[in-house]
């Protein structure tokens, strides 16, 4: 045979085993399908059901991205604030002069007095502030940014440093805060997680259930295709793809919950005049986000399917 | 082609179906199978078709022990065989049609292929107009040729019938039979259980008589057939 005759006649088979794969995969799509359509109320509210049990920990999933998008914001957005002593006052230019020539500090200004008091005024409650105290009381600080790309070290080194100067009577950093945030953000993983799991499971077992009345049902069918010469594969595909499909679809009612949910309580933290620009990230689910989880949901339905599909066939004689 | 070779079969909590029954078939081949009802008819169905295996003995099939076939050797040494059911075992929500392309489905076929050698097959068993029916809108002899058609529509190697003519009127009978014979003439090899001895006689093939599991008789095929 020539090489070329050769060539062909590989395509060929290739092509052959494409076409029958294919074939195969087109009949076992258009059973599932048929299998769902037979009993359309059921499927939904299987995928219903299976959907608001799914939607707590892709709700959880949404409200930890966005706690986790709010630290690594604040991480980047380290703010220290450095209050003078009073003595430094007068030369707080020079001062401000001499820190922003270090190149560990990013950026500094110096926010003056009326800044601060107009920033506190517009806290809800301070508005009277000024009558009772009659002149601003509050003095003037410096603002600055340590550089993004100092190593935790550095960073500590460059406050202590900050705090010994002298003309500085105190230096806030915001770490503070982000280690708080951090230690909520590791203990909600620490509740959410065995919780989603669990949840996980639930459905894991609802779909498997599901799927094992199905193929209890298709018993007798089952049963002729094998003694036609059916392998494992042509009568597993079907169920496999009820299972995709409830699955990927109790993951897209989570997705749309979670995402209502989120949409709804960002309206409710507005109100409580949260940084707008941070409530949105704080709250705003990623599509990304919604795609994992209908990817999980399906995952799920072809894990249950799987399973049911196996238990079933390994019974037969 | 396809060989017993002393052949037992007891079923658990029943007595012995079969008692060392040994026969072979050999390509090209018809062979009627009698016997009283509950003789083990049906159980040389069931064993050359996987669904039971011999208490002792062996059953060959091109040579390869059933007992020791593995499950994707079974798959395809079933894909070689065409079962016609005493029940039909028709897939019922499915048309006629359908039903006879579902061997070539699994063969992998593309479906324009299945679409004419099923509509084919079904023309053979004289069908040819019912091809959308659903079994369940057919009567009884009409789903029992459906049977038929699903089973010859592969061209198999070896095609085991059971009762195939039990709801059929002696003419359609004769003419099923007759279909038998020429495939056998066209080297498929038949095995055909039946209680229908007038067919057996005006056909004249080879006759295995089974009687409380024991084959008591092989009649050969008369010199006419
Ligand atoms: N699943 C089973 N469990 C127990 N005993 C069985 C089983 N199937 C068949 N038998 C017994 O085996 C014997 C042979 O049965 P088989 O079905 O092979 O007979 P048959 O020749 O096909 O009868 P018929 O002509 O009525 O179809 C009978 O005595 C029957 O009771
Ligand atoms: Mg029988």
């Amino acid at each position: 045979m020539s090489g070329q005759a050769r060539r062909k006649g590989i395509l060929r088979l290739g092509w052959e085993r494409l076409s029958t794969w294919a074939e195969a995969h087109r009949h076992a799509l258009h059973q599932s399908l048929r299998s769902l359509r037979a009993r359309p109320l059921s499927s939904l509210a299987t995928a219903l059901v299976l959907g608001l049990v799914l939607a707590l920990p892709a709700l959880a999933r949404g409200v930890m991205e966005g706690l986790a998008a709010l630290e690594s914001r604040l991480e980047a957005e380290a703010e220290w604030i450095l209050f003078p002593e009073s003595k430094a006052m007068p030369d707080l230019r020079a001062l401000a002069d001499a820190l922003a020539r270090d190149p560990r500090i990013a950026s500094l200004r110096i926010r003056d007095a009326e800044e601060n008091l107009a920033t506190l005024l517009a806290q809800p409650g301070f508005g009277d502030l000024v009558d009772l105290l009659g002149e601003n009381p509050l003095p003037p600080i410096l603002i600055l940014h340590p550089s993004a790309s100092l190593a935790p070290e550095a960073r500590e080194a460059l406050l202590r440093e900050l705090r010994e100067r002298p003309g500085i009577a105190l230096a806030l950093p915001s770490e503070d805060w982000r280690g708080e945030l951090r230690r909520w953000l590791d203990r909600g993983r620490a509740v959410l997680m065995p919780i989603g799991l669990l949840l996980a499971l639930a459905t894991l077992a609802v779909l498997f259930n599901t799927l094992r009345l199905d193929l209890l049902e298709r018993a007798e069918e089952i049963e002729v295709v094998r003694l036609l010469g059916a392998s494992d594969g042509f009568v597993q595909r079907p169920f496999l793809y009820v299972g995709l499909w409830l699955g990927s679809a109790a993951g897209a009612v989570a997705a749309l919950l979670s995402r209502g949910v989120l949409l709804l309580l960002e309206g409710s933290l507005a109100a409580y005049a949260l940084d707008g620009e941070l409530g949105a990230m704080l709250l705003a689910p990623s599509l990304r986000g919604s795609m994992a989880v209908v990817a999980f949901g399906a995952a799920l339905g072809l894990s249950g399917a799987w399973l049911a599909v196996r238990v079933h066939l390994a019974r037969l004689p | 082609m396809l060989r017993f070779e002393e052949v037992s079969k007891s079923y658990p909590g029943g007595g012995e179906a079969l008692r060392g029954v040994s026969f072979s078939v050999a390509e090209g081949e018809l062979v009627f199978l009698t016997g009283h009802s509950g003789a083990g008819k049906s159980t040389v169905f069931r064993l050359i078709s996987m669904q039971e295996r011999a208490t002792r003995g062996r059953v060959l099939f091109g040579g390869i022990d059933l007992a020791r076939a593995k499950r994707r050797e079974r798959a395809a040494l079933r894909r070689e065989l065409g079962l016609v059911f005493q029940d039909h075992r028709l897939l019922p929500e499915q048309s006629a049609l359908a039903n006879v392309e579902l061997p070539l489905l699994i063969a992998g076929l593309p479906a324009a292929e299945r679409r004419r050698r099923a509509r084919a097959a079904l023309e053979l068993v004289g069908l040819g107009e019912r091809l959308d029916a659903s079994p369940q809108r057919l009567s009884a002899g009409e789903q029992q040729r459906v049977g038929i058609a699903r089973a010859i529509v592969r061209a198999p190697s070896l095609l085991i019938a059971d009762e195939p003519t039990g709801n059929l009127d002696p003419q359609l009978s004769f003419e099923i039979m007759r279909l038998f014979a020429s495939l056998a003439r066209h080297g498929m090899a038949v095995l055909i259980a039946t209680h229908d001895l007038g067919i057996v006689e005006r056909i004249g093939a080879r006759t295995l008589t089974l009687e409380h599991g024991r084959l008591v008789s092989d009649r050969p095929a008369e010199a006419s057939s």
